[in-house]
């Protein structure tokens, strides 16, 4: 699929698995019919890279968070905007929350405010929704990369710059627990996926590994390791594989071959921990990942 | 001090157990009481130690200068500036330090001064160059260092005799080669980490032997024959080694060495050293040491300015090239050499003096080079006077100094000798200006240094005008390799020395036409060579059999900047270092290119083999176990065996523990998925469908198979998840080449297959697939073209087959007789036991080959092979031998696939419907394109389907 003109960031498929919503460093979310590829629709209004959007269980509301310094509630079917969050720094992940009456927001620290985790409260009729946040939590250093919420909504997890997973209270806002230095990651997490009941995810890191994790008891379970640092992962909702996408920054690419930043992506075999196979034609860094609800693509 | 060391780990648990965080902690702010060191002894007191013994006198910069003059008082002032001028161009001499004294009743001059420097380096430097220094006739200077005197002046008037020391016992250095899995080790640098592991190439990892942070300040280094680690400090080199681990055997003290070289039979290490003149003009001052490797005694040393030591090399880059001594005379160390101006200086090492008390004398000499075995040293010196005087290559033989051979060579630039590794041949490459002397080609001189009155060969290459990138000997062999040619992919041509009449003339093999290589890398063996593309191609490996001329297998390691082979020529380490950032790392492969593991190091620096010294042997004993190796590779192949069923044990066994814990946290979540299931369902205002929320999804249901390839992906797809463990498989109908080999490849433990009607498998491809399933004991085939080839690659490569069941449609007419595959089995499968040939072409000759060559079946299925004769003593002999037998016409009832066809070879043409059952009669009506299920038959045959 061809269509934006910088690199993407982030994708999301509908829950029947028929839409794909594309985020990238163009300022327009873009919607594609899954099995064809033919673009159906842009979600026009941002004025920023956007990083990462989420779709309702009923395809109708989408929610875009951009460098814009705002998260956007759209009108899947007409692409109108709907509520625009304004924050004072880039917005970073978005996410819904189980029964789409609430969405987690994370912003950047930026000048000298510190990255946060704002829960708002998602209106069903438009007229109305307020900005308001329901609970903001501080604390972590550096980005958030990805906020999501935890089981029945009770918590929300969090993964960014220092390398740390914690998952939160989602009503007092108490830290309930912690990664550790011993089993966590190394270096930044980059990337975080739930498996499709919640009750496990999957984080990627630039140290090179992605590892699997108990999303209640915060359990390390499984590791996976690769020789790239890890940009993205997914997991497959029908097999037991994961898929990891990496290559460094583009920064960083220091020779014209593509195989010297190993851009591809990389199955493993999710309980076995083994590598199974390799999709190489990227030729750039991959960003995102998504797999298809149906498990097939 | 090495084994009182504390190991990082044990610091990082003391830290844990304290509570404190090692990462946060700014180890200069730490200050020990004075006195009190925690029980943590420190390496640097043994520097200390040893700095003091330089510094002990502190009088290291100050000289004594002899010899001068005797002058009166009116004079002094005029001796002292001559003094002074001579010691200040030298180096800077302290304030006050210039002290000459007076006899206090002439008040004259002693004849004597003393001058003090700021360094004891350039003290050391005004020794060299003045000592002997012509004042003026009568007075030549003797100077002397300060300290020598007072070490002088101790010597004891009286000689006592040395105090013998009890001999104690060493260590056997030598252990590591008495590894009863015959392993070998190899170091590897990488961060602050230096350890040395063995290759465990049969468990496919690396088993650590020893591993110690920070064990050098810039590398290590093996002694040739394997017996010490050296290691290199900013004070000097130490040698360690041992019998279980790895102590610290020996120092060397030398400050701020840089290099070090052991000589070939490691008895002695030279060291070498660089400083900064204290004068800019001036060049850098060298330091050579050469030790004793097992006293630890400095033998010699030479120090001069960097200009001395830098003459050839080449292309005349002021600075040395390492090793500037070049060890020659074989591995008993007799000889060392040095280029000079004009001159090779050859020492001795029984006095480590120059042999004759003089230089070689060699006008305008650029390179020399030692045979690796012989006292001969091969020089080289260019053309002169514009093209007056030919270069000429000459081979001297020492210690007497007499030429042994000379060669002339015209308009040559530039010339390079490469030895044999035997001393037996060699190469002088020599480029030269073509007639317009615009451009070069090249040619080689061949020398036979053994044959009598050493013959030399001119050898070019079929295209004079191909550039040569690279050149190498094979091992103790009498080929050689030349990566040549201009394109961006070059030719590798191979050559012997000897010819097939071995006339004495050198021959070419091959040339393999444009090859992703720019590097050589033969087996310490011989025979095999790695053909490499480093660098500009981005670590190409081509794993080559130079006797049987034919590419064993190709690779890539991407990157890779190091190759070196093991000692033994079984394995090929390649290796990414430093200079690249990213995929650091190395890779073991067999020497037939299979990649055996993998290991990936940041910040990784060396790897290095351990060398082992030459075989105890003799050739005799050598020559025996080559000609029965079979005898002496059982024991091993016996135990590859049984390491490699342990091997598949454990790994089963620990597939099946994961796959139990993940199946615990399945339930678990599931669990409370279900328990949550309501409360989701109010968060959704009542909405229930949790349907989707599938996670496990193990059992795919293939139930209608679409086409053809759909179902090969659900059989890469079935390999793929039980990867490796899977034991038998069957494929019918669809199966390809790339789908068996793909198979074979993640299923190595396969101990059955079985293929029906696979129409598209070629010879090759199953030739190719068994070879990758060395514990195949079970190979069954239906209906299928003729795998006569096959059936060989399967009788080499599965030693334990001892089932066969090979099946095709017998034929009546008698014009399709062929024994051929009967003999391939009879001559070759004498394990076998049970043996299917349904339809076999052979007859009553290839029958009576299997009865004798194969004597432990059982049962033998003989059906519808209708050109063997059981009426008369064969018959007898058969049922006798054979416990199962079915006889040619027995029915076919229970054989699933079509049996027999017609003259035409159309299977419709004696069409019996007792021959098939009602699945396969659909499908054939589809004409076998679209077989719909594997049920219905043999079930017994697909257990290994059932669990997964």
């Amino acid at each position: 699929m061809k269509g934006h003109e910088r690199p993407l960031t982030f994708l999301k498929y509908n829950r029947d698995g028929d839409l794909l919503f594309s985020c990238a460093k163009d300022h327009t979310p873009t919607v594609w019919f899954a099995d064809n590829g033919e673009r159906l629709g842009t979600y026009r209004g941002h004025n920023g890279a956007v990083w990462s959007c989420d779709v309702s269980r009923d395809s109708m509301r989408l929610i875009t968070g951009s460098a814009d310094q705002t998260a956007k509630l759209w009108n899947v079917q007409t692409g109108a905007q709907l509520y625009t969050f304004n924050f004072d720094s880039p917005a970073r992940s978005v996410e819904f929350s189980v029964g789409d009456k609430l969405a987690v927001i994370t912003t950047d620290p930026f000048m000298e405010l510190t990255s946060a985790i704002h829960v708002k409260r998602i209106s069903r009729d438009p007229a109305d929704q307020t900005g308001d946040s329901v609970l903001v939590l501080k604390g972590p250093q550096g980005r958030i990369n990805r906020a999501v919420w935890g089981p029945l909504n009770r918590t929300i997890i969090s993964g960014g710059e220092d390398s740390v997973i914690r998952i939160w209270d989602s009503e007092t806002g108490k830290l309930l627990r912690e990664s550790d230095k011993e089993s966590g990651h190394k270096k930044t997490i980059t990337s975080l996926v739930k498996a499709a009941d919640g009750s496990h995810f999957l984080t990627g890191s630039l140290d090179k590994s992605a590892k699997l994790w108990d999303s209640r008891t915060l359990t390390l379970i499984k590791t996976y390791v690769t020789e790239r640092p890890v940009n993205a992962v997914a997991m497959s909702p029908l097999l037991d594989h994961v898929v990891l996408g990496g290559g460094q920054d583009a920064s960083a690419v220091t020779t014209t071959d593509h195989r010297a930043g190993k851009f591809e992506a990389k199955f493993y075999d999710k309980i076995l921990q083994e590598e199974i196979g390799g999709v190489k034609g990227h030729f750039g860094p991959i960003n995102a990942l998504a797999f298809n609800p149906d498990g097939k693509r | 001090m090495a084994t009182e060391v504390m190991l990082m780990n044990e610091i990082e648990a003391t830290a844990a157990r304290l509570g404190i965080d090692l990462d946060n902690i700014d180890y200069s702010s730490i200050q020990l009481p004075p006195g009190e060191n925690f029980g943590i002894i420190s390496d640097d007191e043994d520097v200390y130690n040893d700095d003091q013994q330089e510094m002990d006198s502190g009088f290291g910069n100050i000289i004594v200068v002899d010899n001068l003059p005797v002058v009166p008082r009116e004079k002094f002032e005029k001796l002292e500036g001559v003094i002074r001028k001579i010691y200040s161009q030298i180096g800077v001499i302290k304030e006050d330090g210039l002290w000459m004294p007076l006899d206090p009743e002439t008040q004259k001059t002693l004849g004597y001064c003393f001058i003090e420097y700021n360094t004891p380096q350039e003290a050391e430097l005004a020794k060299e160059r003045t000592n002997l220094y012509k004042l003026d006739r009568a007075h030549i200077f003797a100077v002397n260092m300060f300290d020598d005197f007072d070490k002088f002046m101790k010597v004891p008037d009286e000689w006592a005799p040395p105090e013998i020391k009890p001999y104690t016992p060493g260590e056997n250095l030598q252990k590591w080669l008495t590894d009863e899995k015959a392993r070998d080790q190899f170091v590897i640098r990488a961060g602050n980490e230096t350890e040395i592991l063995w290759n465990d190439a049969r468990q496919s990892k690396a088993e650590l032997v020893y591993q110690r942070p920070y064990w050098t300040d810039s590398y290590v280094q093996w002694s040739p024959l394997g017996t010490y680690l050296a290691t290199v400090h900013r004070q000097g080199a130490a040698v360690w080694g041992g019998a279980d681990s790895f102590n610290r055997l020996m120092r060397y003290s030398h400050p701020q060495v840089k290099l070090i070289d052991f000589s070939p039979g490691e008895k002695y290490l030279v060291t070498y050293s660089s400083h900064e003149p204290s004068n800019p003009r001036d060049a850098n001052r060298v330091v050579i040491n050469i030790f004793d490797v097992r006293t630890g005694k400095s033998r010699r040393d030479f120090k001069g300015s960097a200009d001395d030591f830098a003459i050839g090399g080449t292309g005349g880059v002021a600075g040395v090239s390492w090793p500037i001594f070049r060890w020659g005379g074989g591995r008993e160390d007799k000889y060392f050499a040095k280029l000079g101006k004009n001159m090779i200086s050859v020492y001795e090492t029984e006095t480590f003096s120059l042999i004759d008390k003089k230089s070689l004398k060699v006008e305008n000499v650029v390179d020399f080079s030692w045979s690796p075995t012989d006292p001969i040293i091969a020089l080289f010196v260019p053309e002169l006077g514009g093209g007056n005087q030919p270069a000429r290559v000459s081979l001297v033989q020492i210690p007497s100094k007499e030429e042994l051979r000379q060669k002339n060579l015209f308009s040559v630039s530039d010339c390079k000798m490469y030895w044999q590794s035997n001393g037996d041949y060699l190469a002088v490459k020599a480029d030269r200006y073509t007639k317009t002397k615009k451009s070069t080609y090249t040619g080689f001189e061949l020398f036979r240094i053994k044959e009598r009155d050493i013959p030399i060969e001119v050898l070019e290459l079929d295209n004079k005008n191909d550039k040569i990138i690279a050149f190498a000997w094979e091992p103790k062999g009498h080929r050689f390799a030349v990566i040549h040619g201009d394109n961006p992919r070059p030719d590798i041509s191979f050559y012997s020395m000897r010819t097939a009449h071995n006339t004495g003339r050198v021959s070419k093999l091959t040339t393999l036409k444009g090859k992703q290589a720019n590097a050589l890398f033969w087996s310490p063996a011989g025979r095999f060579i790695v053909l490499a593309g480093l660098k500009g191609f981005n670590g190409q490996l081509e794993f080559f059999n130079v006797d049987e001329l034919e590419t064993m297998a190709t690779a890539e390691h991407f990157m890779a900047t190091d190759i070196e082979w093991d000692p033994t020529g079984r394995y090929v380490a390649t290796a990414v270092t430093s200079v690249h950032e990213m995929e650091n790392g190395f890779n073991i492969w067999s020497f037939n290119g299979k990649l055996l593991y993998r290991i990936l190091k940041d910040h990784f620096f060396q790897f290095l083999w351990r060398p082992r010294p030459p075989s105890f042997l003799t050739p005799e004993k050598e020559d025996e176990i080559a000609r029965n190796l079979k005898k002496y590779s059982k024991k091993y192949e016996a135990e590859d065996q049984d390491v490699s069923m342990l091997l598949s044990e454990q790994d089963r066994e620990k597939r099946r523990m994961l796959k139990e814990e993940w199946e615990k946290w399945v339930s678990e979540w599931k669990r409370a998925h279900e328990e949550e299931k309501m409360e989701r369902q109010k968060l959704r205002d009542g909405e229930a469908s949790d349907e989707e929320e599938e996670y496990e999804a193990k059992e795919v249901e293939v139930e209608e198979l679409l086409d053809v390839s759909e179902e090969v992906l659900y059989e890469e797809h079935a390999i793929d998840r039980s990867s490796g463990g899977l034991v038998g498989i069957n494929i019918e109908y669809f199966g390809t080449d790339d789908l068996l080999i793909y198979i074979a490849e993640r299923a190595s433990q396969l101990r059955r297959l079985q293929l029906a009607c696979c129409y598209d498998i070629s010879n090759e491809g199953l030739s190719e697939a068994v070879s990758k399933l060395p514990l195949l004991e079970e190979l069954e085939i239906y209906v299928s073209h003729t795998y006569k080839d096959a059936i060989e690659a399967v009788v080499r490569c599965c030693p334990l087959l001892k089932t066969l069941k090979y099946n095709q449609q017998g034929i009546r007419d008698a014009s399709y007789r062929d024994d051929e595959e009967a003999l391939a089995i009879a001559q070759n499968m004498p394990g076998l036991h049970h043996l299917r040939l349904i339809g076999n072409r052979l007859t009553n000759h290839g029958l009576q080959a299997i009865l004798d060559g194969c004597p432990h079946l059982e049962s033998l299925d003989l059906r519808k092979c209708f050109h063997v004769n059981l009426e008369g003593d064969l018959g007898k002999r058969c049922a006798q031998q054979i416990k199962n037998l079915r006889r040619p016409n027995d029915s076919t009832h229970d054989y699933k696939f079509i049996a027999e066809v017609g003259d035409s070879g159309y299977p419709f043409d004696e069409f019996d419907e007792s021959d098939l059952i009602d699945g396969d009669y659909e499908s054939m009506l589809n004409d076998f394109g679209g077989y719909d299920g594997f049920d219905g038959y043999d079930s017994d045959l697909n257990p290994y389907w059932s669990d997964s």
